[in-house]
Formats: C-alpha cells, structure tokens, sequence
C-alpha cells in the first residue's frame, strides 16, 4: 500500500508485533512495499479488519495471527511493520463463543 | 505447494497442445488448500496427463472427458493462486492461461473456480478478479460439509444472483452435489453478468464488497472447529512445537526402514524367484545370458526398491494434505533462517528426502528468487531414495549388526542415520555459503498461510503415488534398462571363438582400466569405478552394474553382491565410496531438472562439479583416515 521510506512509526503506534498472544487488534496500516502490502490483502490482512494473535515457532518467531477463518504466519520484521489499534481482550465473551480460545490461553500462561 | 508438482517426468506437451485446439476447454482455478485438485481428480479420475506449457516450468494436469452430452472436453487442472498479480512462476502461469497470453493455448472456455466455502469472505475477492475477465465462469463453493458440520451457512442462488454466474455448492472430497459441475461443463455457456464488481485495484473495497455480498446471501462463516485450534496448540507449542516435529521425522524415516525394508526384501524374493523361472524356460546360451544377466538382474535390482519409494511419497503426501507440513516450516523457519534461507524452503528439502526431481519443482512456490536458487542447489545434498539402495547394501555388507540402544538401534542404523546426517551438514554449509556470497539477499517477507487441519483424501494421494509409480517404472525401463543392456554387450564383447571373454579382457574392463587411476586414490578398482561411471544415469544403477560384472567374472559369479564385494575392496574403500554417495550428484534427471528449473546450463554445472569435487576430497580424506587410524 505505502511506501516504506514514506512513512516511518510513530513512537506511539502498536504494531502487529507488539501483541501478546491471545491479544486481538484492528489492522490500520501496513507500511511494507506494494506487492508485500498486495499479497497480505489477498489473504485478508485488509485496514479495519480484527486479528488475533495465536501460536508461533520457537522462540516467538514467526507468529500466527488469526483473521476470519484465515491463519497466515509472518516473521516478527514484517509483523513489525503493520500497524493496530489494540483491543481489550474480551475473555468472558470469548470463553462464550469458543472454547479453544481459553485452550490456547491456558497454553501460553504455562 | 509439493503437492499438485509430484508428477511424472516424462510429459507429452506436444500431445496436450493438439488436442487443446480441437476440444473445449475448461480451466480449474482457485486459491491453494481450496480442495481444487480433488474436485479435478473427481471430476476425471485416471483420465488425466502431465505436461508443460511451452517455455516455462510450470506442470499442469489436463483430463480429457466427455461431458453428458457426448462432447469431448479437456479440462486443466491449474496452479493455486491468491489474486491476479502473479508473484511465483506458478501464478504467472495460471494468470496468462487465464488472459489468453500462454503461447501455443487458446483462452479457456470457460473458468471452473474453486472457492472454499468456509472461508468466503477471503475467497470472494478472487472470484471477483476472475467474474471480471468476462469468461464463463462456475463459482464451485467446495468443502460443503465442513460448511454444515461447523453450522455455517450460504445462500447458493442469492449469491449466483449477484455474481451473475452458477454457483455450485460442493464437497468434492464425498462428490456431494458434483452434478452441478457436470452440468456446467456439459451446457451451452453465458457470459458472467454479475450485480456489481468492486474497483478491482482497491484492495480494502473488494474486501468489503466480498463481505457484502456473502451478507446477502445469507452467508455465516462456520465455527473454526475446536480440534484444528487444539492441534495448532499443540503443534506450535512452545516447548512440545519442536518435540512434535522431531518425532514427525523420525517417525517418517523409521516407518521407511521399519515397514519400507520388509516389504521390499518381500518384493525381491518375488522378482528373483520369479526370474529363475522364467529363465529355466529359455535355452542356455548367448539369448539366456542377456535376457538373465541383462535384463532381468540390471532392472530388478533396482525396481526392489519401488516399494520404499512409494512409501516415502505416501508418507510425506500424508503430511501436506494433513497441513501439518506449514506447521512444521514455522517450527523450522527460525533455523533455516540461520543458514539465510526461510521455512519455506523446508518443504522442498524435506520431500527431497524422497526424491530431487519433485522437490526441486517444489521450489517454484518460493518467491524470492535467490533463496529458490540455493534451495535448488542444496536439495541434492538430501538424502534421497536413491541412495538408499546404496547405503543399505555397502552398510550390510561391511558392518556388523552389534546393537547400541536396545535392539532398535544397532550398529548399522547408526551407520546410516551418520549418512543422512553429513547430507544435511553439507546441504547446511552449502547454503550459507552460497547466501553469503553469490546468492546473498535481503530478508525476504515470510508470509504462510496456515491450511486448516484435513484428513488427507485416500483418492487424490493415490493418483499421485501412480504418478511417482509410473515415472519411477518408466525410468527403470528406459534409463536403467538402457545402461544394464549397454554393460551387458560391453562385458560380453568382444567375442572369442563363439564364446564371450574373460572379464579381464572385456571391453568393460578396458573401460574400467582407464578410469582407474582418477579412483585410485580412493581405494576403488575398477569395476567401482565403471559403477561410478554407468551410475550418474542415477544412483542406484550401480548396484545393478556391480552386480552385472560380478555375476560374469567366474571368480565371483557364485557369490552374492556382498561377499563379492567384500572380497574385491577394503572395509575403508567402503567407507569412502559411501562418503562419496552422500556428496556426488550421480543422477541424469536431478540435472535435467536444474537445467530446466534454472533455465541455463550454469547452475547445474556448478551443482555438478561443485558435488563431485566435495565426494571425490571427502572420499580420499575417509580412505585414508581409516587406513592410517
């Protein structure tokens, strides 16, 4: 979408990588080249859109992030450059809705 | 992925080409993990090819069926794609099918998409790029039951309405609802009229236009099942991830040995008892000794080992259609990373545990082209099937079975396991020099989907197997079948009085003679040395060979290849010739496929040499280490 050298990270923006496990947020912007940019918004890392943070490889890198029926795995230097506007965890609701949730959360406390 | 690429090599393009511009053709498009290819393999079963476009890599299956009506159509089977910007050599591929621009092919017909329909709102964007190329078009919504089990819902003609083209809501794993596809193939096709179309280049509106219009029809997305969530949890757990993954590969290559072993000795028995019969019905003489020694013991060496081949290619098949094999390039990504490549290319170097060729073409769904390069240039260093029949006779014949760790891990396996490890250490240190030096380049994005858990589909991994099947077997009756027959007439000629001459003063011999003293310094005489020579056509072909030159020379002819071998090199012989077996690039179609893959004769020359060199030094260092120590 942006280009990269456009546009630096402002000191008070969350990015992608910033999130916990279990943490959901809304993608605002990516600030990666366009055919990067293009390739994510094919698999459904549209602006506006919630994503949950799930598992990753050893040692936190690469994540997956969770979004609307999709899972896609980035490496945190690209996880890096998206910028979201975090969301409260909504643990009571989601315990509601979907039992895995609490799973993976229990997971990620051990 | 691997998975739609392991197909046979010995492709008939021309023949596809020919029949393409008579018959009617349709095209099966859709993202990856849609279940594209099983619709395909459902839709023509045994009916289908392998071939190439002209000028590109890029495989293709086509089955040519007849429709309902009795009309003749080739149906193709194309690589998976995201958008309609091509990012992989796959992509190109299908997008220029698509637009008409694939040189020697014809705009298709019309368009099959496969869309997975419990995860529509991702889906439809594509089906928007396609509806707006203005060919007729069938949107297939597949994985129906997973939609009804997880209590997901679509309303298939308020979407068709909109779309402006059918719409089939399908299972093609059960052929649940199928009728819709052959009816659409059979009828008298109309241009898509769809409602509205997003502007195309705005990805954030198609987006929302994906979402509106499955709100109006009706549709819910399914509850991500809790076991696909569970699983992930586990096998991308923090401490159990990588514990997971290392038993994953173990497991793979004990069920190769533990259940690939008996039933290729099974195999043999049957091939070597029934050799005999048949050569008890054949008059003694000149005819016998080609048809026995020729023929018959030069390609039966080799088919013994169809059985481990295909149990390889099951298992790992296993693996991909399970998804489990993205899990595992995120467990492996940060390692690879060490050595500059991505997970990514942990899936080629695994199936190139199988065999080179397919994990080579594997390569083509890596982006960046540097790390695809190095990935090529290391897949050989794997070890592959063909080696296998190497290894297990020189181990079987040079070492004692003493057990190390209980009765599972004796000597020998620890032999082999040693094997398969300095393989990888030299894919390993190949590949950081390589992207330290002419291969170097800037990260690139590690972007992977992660494909819901699936049972693999009994049907679409066998038709694979057939293909591994058939191209192994036209292998050993062409290449392997050609180099026995050759090695016969050289042993047998040339001819004394009526009768053929010693070994001594075959032409072989004199062949073997002259190629000795490179081999020399290893330890090797020169009946190894013309195995060497006969087994770049591929590996296993020296077993073959030996066994050919041994059965003729009356010194050795009542022995078996083992004793025979033990009689004619030493313990440290054998261990260099191993060495030089886990470095060398013996094998013709591995260097084919480079070519080919590489587009110059550059990479593999340099794979070649570079390969050769590494066996040859490593070989005289193991000679002689053993000898002195």
């Amino acid at each position: 979408m942006m280009d990269p050298s456009s546009k630096t990270l402002s000191f008070d923006s969350v990015s992608l990588s910033d999130l916990q496990q279990g943490e959901t947020a809304v993608l605002s912007e990516f600030h990666l080249e366009a055919h990067v940019a293009d390739h994510l918004m094919n698999l459904g890392f549209v602006p506006g859109i919630e994503v949950t943070v799930a598992q990753s490889g050893p040692g936190g890198d690469p994540r997956v992030y969770r979004l609307d029926g999709t899972a896609v795995a980035l490496r945190r230097n690209l996880a890096a450059r998206i910028t979201v506007e975090p969301l409260p965890v909504k643990k009571s609701v989601a315990a509601v809705c979907d039992p895995a949730l609490v799973l993976s959360s229990e997971v990620s406390a051990d | 992925m691997g998975a739609s690429s392991l197909a046979s090599c010995h492709s008939s393009g021309s023949e596809i080409r020919d029949r393409n511009k008579l018959w009617r053709t349709i095209a099966v498009i859709g993202p990856p993990n849609s279940g594209k290819t099983t619709l395909f393999n459902r839709l023509t079963g045994l009916r289908q090819k392998v071939g190439n476009f002209p000028g590109v890599t890029v495989e293709h299956h086509t089955g040519y069926i007849k429709d309902e009506r009795g009309n003749d159509v080739a149906l193709i089977d194309l690589p998976g794609i995201y958008g309609l910007s091509p990012r992989s050599e796959d992509e190109r591929v299908t997008i220029s099918v698509l637009n008409g621009d694939m040189p020697g092919m014809s705009q298709p017909d019309a368009v099959i998409l496969v869309l997975d329909s419990t995860r529509l709102n991702q889906h439809l964007v594509l089906a928007a790029r396609v509806i707006s190329t203005g060919l007729p078009t069938l949107v297939v919504l597949n994985m129906a039951d997973e939609l009804r089990k997880q209590s997901g819902h679509v309303d298939v003609l308020a979407l068709a309405q909109q779309l402006g083209t059918p719409v089939a809501l399908v299972a093609a794993s059960t052929g649940d609802g199928i009728d819709a596809v052959t009816n659409f193939i059979a009828a008298d096709h109309t241009l898509p009229a769809p409602t509205s179309l997003p502007v195309l280049n705005d990805a954030r509106h198609c987006r929302e236009w994906a979402v509106r219009i499955g709100q109006n029809a009706s549709y819910r997305r399914p509850v991500s099942p809790i076991w696909t969530r569970r699983l992930d949890a586990l096998f991308l757990h923090k401490r159990w991830g990588p514990i997971v993954f290392g038993v994953v590969i173990v497991a793979v290559f004990q069920i190769i040995f533990a259940v690939g072993q008996p039933l290729s000795n099974a195999f043999q028995a049957v091939i070597e008892s029934t050799g005999t019969h048949l050569g008890a019905l054949i008059p003694e003489g000149i005819f016998r000794s080609l048809l026995m020694n020729g023929v018959w013991k030069g390609t039966g060496s080799v088919l013994v080992f169809l059985p481990q081949i295909m149990l390889l290619f099951l298992v790992i098949g296993i693996l991909e259609d399970s998804g489990y094999l993205a899990r595992a390039a995120v467990i492996a990504d940060r390692t690879m990373s060490r050595v500059g490549l991505n997970g990514k290319c942990f899936i080629p170097l695994l199936s190139a545990y199988a065999c080179a060729v397919p994990a080579i073409m594997a390569t083509r769904t890596i982006e960046n082209k540097r790390d695809r390069m190095a990935t090529i240039m290391i897949a050989p260093f794997m070890t592959c099937s063909a080696r296998l029949p190497v290894y297990t006779m020189l181990i079987a014949a040079f070492l004692p079975n003493r057990p190390l760790l209980g009765v599972f891990f004796g000597t020998r396996a620890a032999a082999m396991l040693a094997l398969y490890v300095l393989g990888f250490l030299a894919a390993v240190a190949t590949a950081r020099v390589l992207k330290s030096s002419i291969l170097r380049s800037k990260d690139a994005p590690f972007i992977l989907e992660m494909p819901p858990y699936r049972w693999p589909q009994l049907s679409g991994l066998g038709l694979r197997l057939l293909d591994r099947c058939k191209a192994f077997l036209f292998r050993a009756g062409t290449v392997i079948l050609g180099v026995s027959l050759l090695l016969w007439a050289l042993t047998n000629f040339p001819i004394h009085n009526g009768h053929p001459p010693d070994i001594q003063d075959s032409l072989v011999a004199k062949a073997g003679h002259l190629i000795e003293p490179a081999i020399r310094p290893l330890g090797f005489d020169w009946k190894i040395g013309v195995g060497l020579v006969s087994s770049i056509a591929a590996r296993e072909v020296i077993i073959a060979t030996l066994g050919t030159l041994h059965g003729v020379d009356p010194q050795s002819h009542n022995m078996d290849l083992q004793s025979a071998l033990r009689h004619e090199i030493t313990p440290a012989a054998a261990m260099a010739l191993l060495v030089f077996f886990a470095f060398a690039m013996q094998c013709m179609s591995t260097i084919a496929i480079v070519r080919r893959e590489t587009n110059s004769w550059k990479w593999p020359a340099l794979q070649f040499f570079y390969m050769t060199a590494l066996a040859w030094t490593s070989a005289f260092a193991v000679f002689h280490f053993i000898r002195i120590g």
